[in-house]
C-alpha cells in the first residue's frame, strides 16, 4: 500500500507541483528505498534540532538568508538558527567588540555557521584598521578558505566543464592590518608571512587533495619579487609536498596564473595561495563559471566551519529589489548540512538547486533571466521533494 | 585603438614636457633600440624591416643593455645606453633576460629605476582574426610602477616570520592618477576607474584612493569610478566591455594587466609603454625571451610591432602608425602568415614579409 502511494505521489510530482506539506502527509512510507546510502532518508530523527549560527551581514545578505530559511523549512531540515546581526555600516562609528564577542560565543556553542558579507566602509570613523570580517576570521582562526569552482550544468558561460579548488590562507599576509604613516604622505603597510601558517595551509591543501582524490596542487605566489615573504611560502609548500608523493606539485606566479585562468583554466586542480592572491583568484574564478551569485565557499579552523559565498560581495545596489541570486548561498547552506552529517537534506537541496538551473526556466538577472529572488527560491522549493527524495516524511 | 592610446600618451606628456613641438615635425627621429635577448634580435629586425617598408622617419640607434657593476659596486646599465636614452628620450625594447645569480637585479627593474618610469600603460584590444572567448575587449590598464608591494623592503623579524613592506606615497599616487586622467582626456575615453583594496588596507590603499578622488575633482569631463580589486577581477572575466581606463598601484596593475592580456590572447599580442620623468618613454614587448625558439625564426613579432606603433603615435606620426597597424591586423585577420603561437605555421620572416607587403599597399 505504501509503495502504491509512493508511486502515485512520484508520478503526481512529475506532472504538477505538490506543496511540500501535502506531499509529506501523503507519502507515509515505512520502508526506505534502495539508493545511494549517502542520501538515504534518515531512519530515526534526532531529538531536537541542531543549532547553527547565522550572520546575515550587509547588502543582500538578509535576503539570501531569508531564502535559505524558506528552503530549510520546506526541506524539513532539523536545524535552528541563532541569528546575529553584525554591520559596520549600520552601526557607523561604533566599537564592535561586543557584537564580535557575541558571535564568538555563539560559535562556541554551535561550531558551524552561515555567513553573509559584512561591508567594510572606508574611511572609518574610529580609525580602526581591521574590519569586522577580519576580526571574526582572526578570532575564530579560520585559516583556510576553500572555494570549489565548478561549472553548473545548463548555465552558459565562456568556459565549460571547469572543476578546480582554490585554497586560500586567510589570517595573515596582506590582511595583517598593520599600517602606519611614517611621515605625512608616506604610508607603510606590512605583509606578514609566517612559516607556521604557510605550512599549515600547505598541509591543508595536500590533505584536501588526498581526501577528495585530486591529482595536483599548484602553489600561487610572487616569489620572484617578494623573495623572502612569498619565497618562504613557496618553500613551505615544497617541503610539505614531499610528504605527499602521490600528488603532483607545481607552482605559478600570480600574474601568469590570472592570465592562464582566462585563457586555459582547465589546467588547474587544487590551488593554494596566500591571502590577497586568494581573494583575487576566488573572484576571477567565480566570474568564469557564472559570477558571485553561483559559487559557494567555506572557511575552516581547527574547531569551526563557516559557510559563505565563494566571492564575497555585499551587492549593495541590489538591496530590496528582490533580484539577488540565492544559488551560491543555498549551495553553501547545503554544503554546511553535509558537513553537519545531514547529507540527506544537504543533497536534497543541492540537487534541487542544480535541477532548477539545468532546466533554466527560472533565472535571476545575473544568469540572464528575469526572475526574482522569490521566484527562484519558490522554484527550488518546488523541486525539493522530487525523485528519490519524495519518500521522506 | 592602440592608435588612440599613444595619441593620448603623447598629448598627456606634452603638457608636462616642453618638447611638444618636435613631436609633430616630419624630421627623422632617432630612437634608441634595445633588441634584448633570446628572440629579441629577430623580432627587432622584423620591426625594423616593416618600418623601412613603411618608410617611417625613424632612425634606430641600437644599444645593448646588460647589467654591469658600477663604481660603487651597484649594478647599473651601461653608460652608452643611458646616454643614448637621455639624448633620444624615446626607446623601443625587446625582452631582456635577468641573469640568475645572487644580487643580480632584474633588468626591467633597473631600467625602471634609471629612467624613473613611473607609469606602465597597456592597451588591450581584441584582435580580429585571433579568436578568444572575449571578443570585444577595449580597455587600458595604467599601473603605478615605482612603489607599492614591489618596494623590495623585506626582512625576517624572527625565524619564520617575514615582513614585506608595501609603500604608498602621496606624490607617486597623485602623479599616476594625473597621468591616467590626462591620458583618458587626450584619448577621448570617458571613464577612469581606480582599482584598490581600501576595505582591507585602509591606510595605504586609502591614501591611493584619496589621491585619485582629489585628482578626479580637476577632471570634471571624465567620469571617475572606484572599485575593489576583487570586484574588478570578477567583472572583468564576465564582461570586460564595461571597463575603460583603469588606474592602480603596482601589484594590482601587474596582475590585472596580465589578466587583460590573457583576455585578448596573451603577451604575444599585447603592446606596452612606460612613461618616465623628463619626457622619457620606453615602449616594449612584455613577453619573455623564449630561449627555446630563439634563433629559429619562429617568434611572433606582433607585440613589439604594436609597441612600436604605440611609439609612433607618441611621436605624432599618426599616419605611419595607422598604416603599420592596419597591415599587422589585416595579416592576422587573413590568417595566412601566422606564427606558431597564433595557431599558424608561418615563420617570423613570412609574417614580416606579409606585413611589409601590405604596408606598401595601404595608402
Amino acid at each position: 500500500m505504501a509503495a502504491v502511494v509512493r508511486t502515485l505521489v512520484g508520478s503526481a510530482t512529475k506532472l504538477q507541483w505538490q506543496p511540500a506539506s501535502v506531499l509529506c502527509s501523503r507519502a507515509v512510507s515505512t520502508t526506505i528505498p534502495a539508493q545511494d546510502p549517502a542520501v538515504a532518508a534518515p531512519v530515526s530523527k534526532p531529538k531536537g534540532n541542531q543549532k547553527v549560527t547565522m550572520i546575515p551581514g550587509d547588502g543582500i545578505g538578509p535576503e539570501l538568508m531569508h531564502s535559505v530559511k524558506e528552503v530549510f523549512k520546506h526541506a524539513l531540515v532539523p536545524v535552528d538558527f541563532e541569528e546575529i546581526h553584525v554591520s559596520e555600516v549600520q552601526d557607523w562609528g561604533q566599537d564592535h567588540q561586543d557584537t564580535v564577542d557575541k558571535v564568538i560565543q555563539s560559535f562556541e556553542r554551535t561550531g558551524v555557521g552561515l555567513k553573509g558579507y559584512i561591508t567594510t566602509p572606508t574611511p572609518t570613523k574610529t580609525g580602526e584598521l581591521m574590519g569586522v570580517n577580519m576580526k571574526l576570521r582572526r578570532r575564530l582562526d579560520l585559516f583556510a578558505n576553500v572555494v570549489r569552482v565548478k561549472s553548473m550544468a545548463g548555465l552558459k558561460t565562456r568556459h565549460h566543464n571547469l572543476d578546480f579548488v582554490i585554497i586560500r590562507e586567510q589570517t595573515e599576509g596582506e590582511y595583517s592590518s598593520l599600517e602606519h604613516e611614517s611621515v605625512e604622505g608616506v604610508v607603510e603597510s606590512l605583509k606578514i608571512i609566517t612559516r607556521e601558517k604557510s605550512r599549515r595551509i600547505a598541509k591543508f591543501a595536500f590533505d584536501y587533495a588526498t581526501k577528495h582524490g585530486r591529482e595536483k596542487v599548484t602553489a600561487v605566489h610572487k616569489a620572484n619579487i617578494m623573495k623572502m615573504g612569498d619565497g618562504m611560502f613557496l618553500r613551505c609548500c615544497e617541503e610539505v609536498s614531499e610528504l605527499y608523493p602521490r600528488i603532483k606539485f607545481e607552482n605559478m606566479i600570480i600574474d601568469n596564473c590570472c592570465m592562464q585562468l582566462v585563457s586555459n583554466p582547465y589546467q588547474f586542480d587544487v590551488m593554494v595561495m596566500p591571502n590577497l592572491y586568494g581573494n583575487i583568484v576566488d573572484n576571477l574564478a567565480a566570474g568564469l563559471v557564472g559570477g558571485a551569485g553561483i559559487v559557494p565557499g567555506e572557511s575552516y579552523s581547527h574547531s569551526y566551519a563557516v559557510f559563505e559565498t565563494g566571492a564575497r560581495h555585499p551587492f549593495a545596489q541590489a538591496v530590496g529589489r528582490n533580484i539577488a541570486n540565492p544559488t551560491a548561498m543555498l549551495l553553501s547552506a547545503a554544503n554546511m548540512l553535509k558537513h553537519m552529517h545531514l547529507e540527506y537534506h544537504g543533497q536534497m537541496i543541492s540537487d534541487a538547486v542544480e535541477r532548477v538551473i539545468k532546466v533554466g526556466k527560472v533565472r535571476t538577472r545575473d544568469m540572464g533571466g528575469y526572475a526574482t529572488t522569490t521566484d527562484l527560491t519558490t522554484a527550488i522549493i518546488d523541486n525539493l521533494h522530487k525523485g528519490k527524495y519524495s519518500s521522506f516524511v | 585603438m592602440a592608435a588612440g592610446v599613444i595619441r593620448s600618451l603623447s598629448q598627456g606628456l606634452r603638457r608636462i614636457t616642453p618638447f611638444g613641438s618636435r613631436l609633430y615635425s616630419d624630421e627623422v627621429r632617432t630612437v634608441t633600440l634595445i633588441p634584448g635577448d633570446g628572440i629579441g634580435p629577430e623580432i627587432s629586425a622584423a620591426v625594423q624591416e616593416i618600418f623601412a617598408a613603411a618608410s617611417a622617419p625613424i632612425k634606430w640607434e641600437t644599444s645593448d643593455v646588460t647589467a654591469i657593476k658600477g663604481p660603487g659596486g651597484k649594478y647599473i646599465i651601461p653608460p652608452e645606453a643611458q646616454e643614448s636614452m637621455n639624448r633620444n628620450k624615446i626607446g623601443l625594447k625587446g625582452p631582456l633576460k635577468t641573469p640568475v645569480g645572487k644580487g643580480h637585479p632584474s633588468m626591467n627593474l633597473l631600467l625602471r629605476k634609471t629612467f624613473q618610469l613611473y607609469a606602465n600603460v597597456r592597451p588591450c584590444k581584441s584582435i580580429e582574426g585571433y579568436k578568444t572567448p572575449y571578443p570585444d575587449v577595449d580597455l587600458v590598464t595604467i599601473r603605478e610602477n615605482t612603489e607599492g608591494e614591489y618596494s623590495g623592503i623585506e626582512h625576517m623579524i624572527v625565524d619564520g616570520v617575514v615582513q614585506s613592506i608595501k609603500l604608498i606615497t602621496e606624490p607617486a599616487s597623485r602623479r599616476v592618477a594625473e597621468f591616467a586622467f590626462d591620458f583618458a582626456r587626450a584619448q577621448g575615453r570617458d571613464t577612469v576607474t581606480a582599482v584598490h583594496k581600501a576595505n582591507i588596507m585602509r591606510m595605504s590603499d586609502g591614501l591611493f584612493l584619496k589621491c585619485c578622488r582629489e585628482v578626479a575633482e580637476d577632471y570634471k569631463d571624465i567620469r571617475f569610478e572606484e572599485m575593489y580589486l576583487d570586484t574588478v577581477c570578477l567583472n572583468m572575466v564576465q564582461d570586460p566591455t564595461q571597463f575603460d581606463v583603469l588606474v592602480m598601484p603596482n601589484l594590482y596593475g601587474d596582475i590585472l594587466s596580465d589578466l587583460c592580456a590573457g583576455l585578448i590572447g596573451g603577451l604575444g599580442v599585447t603592446p606596452s609603454g612606460n612613461i618616465g620623468a623628463d619626457g622619457v618613454a620606453i615602449f616594449e614587448s612584455v613577453h619573455g625571451t623564449a630561449p627555446d625558439i630563439a634563433g629559429k625564426d619562429l617568434a611572433n613579432p606582433t607585440a613589439l610591432l604594436l609597441s612600436a606603433v604605440m611609439m609612433l603615435r607618441h611621436l605624432g606620426l599618426h599616419d605611419h602608425a595607422r598604416r603599420i597597424e592596419t597591415a599587422a591586423f589585416q595579416t592576422i585577420k587573413e590568417g595566412k602568415a601566422l606564427t606558431g603561437d597564433l595557431g599558424g605555421k608561418a615563420k617570423c620572416s613570412d609574417f614580416t614579409r606579409e606585413v611589409s607587403k601590405k604596408v606598401q599597399e595601404i595608402e
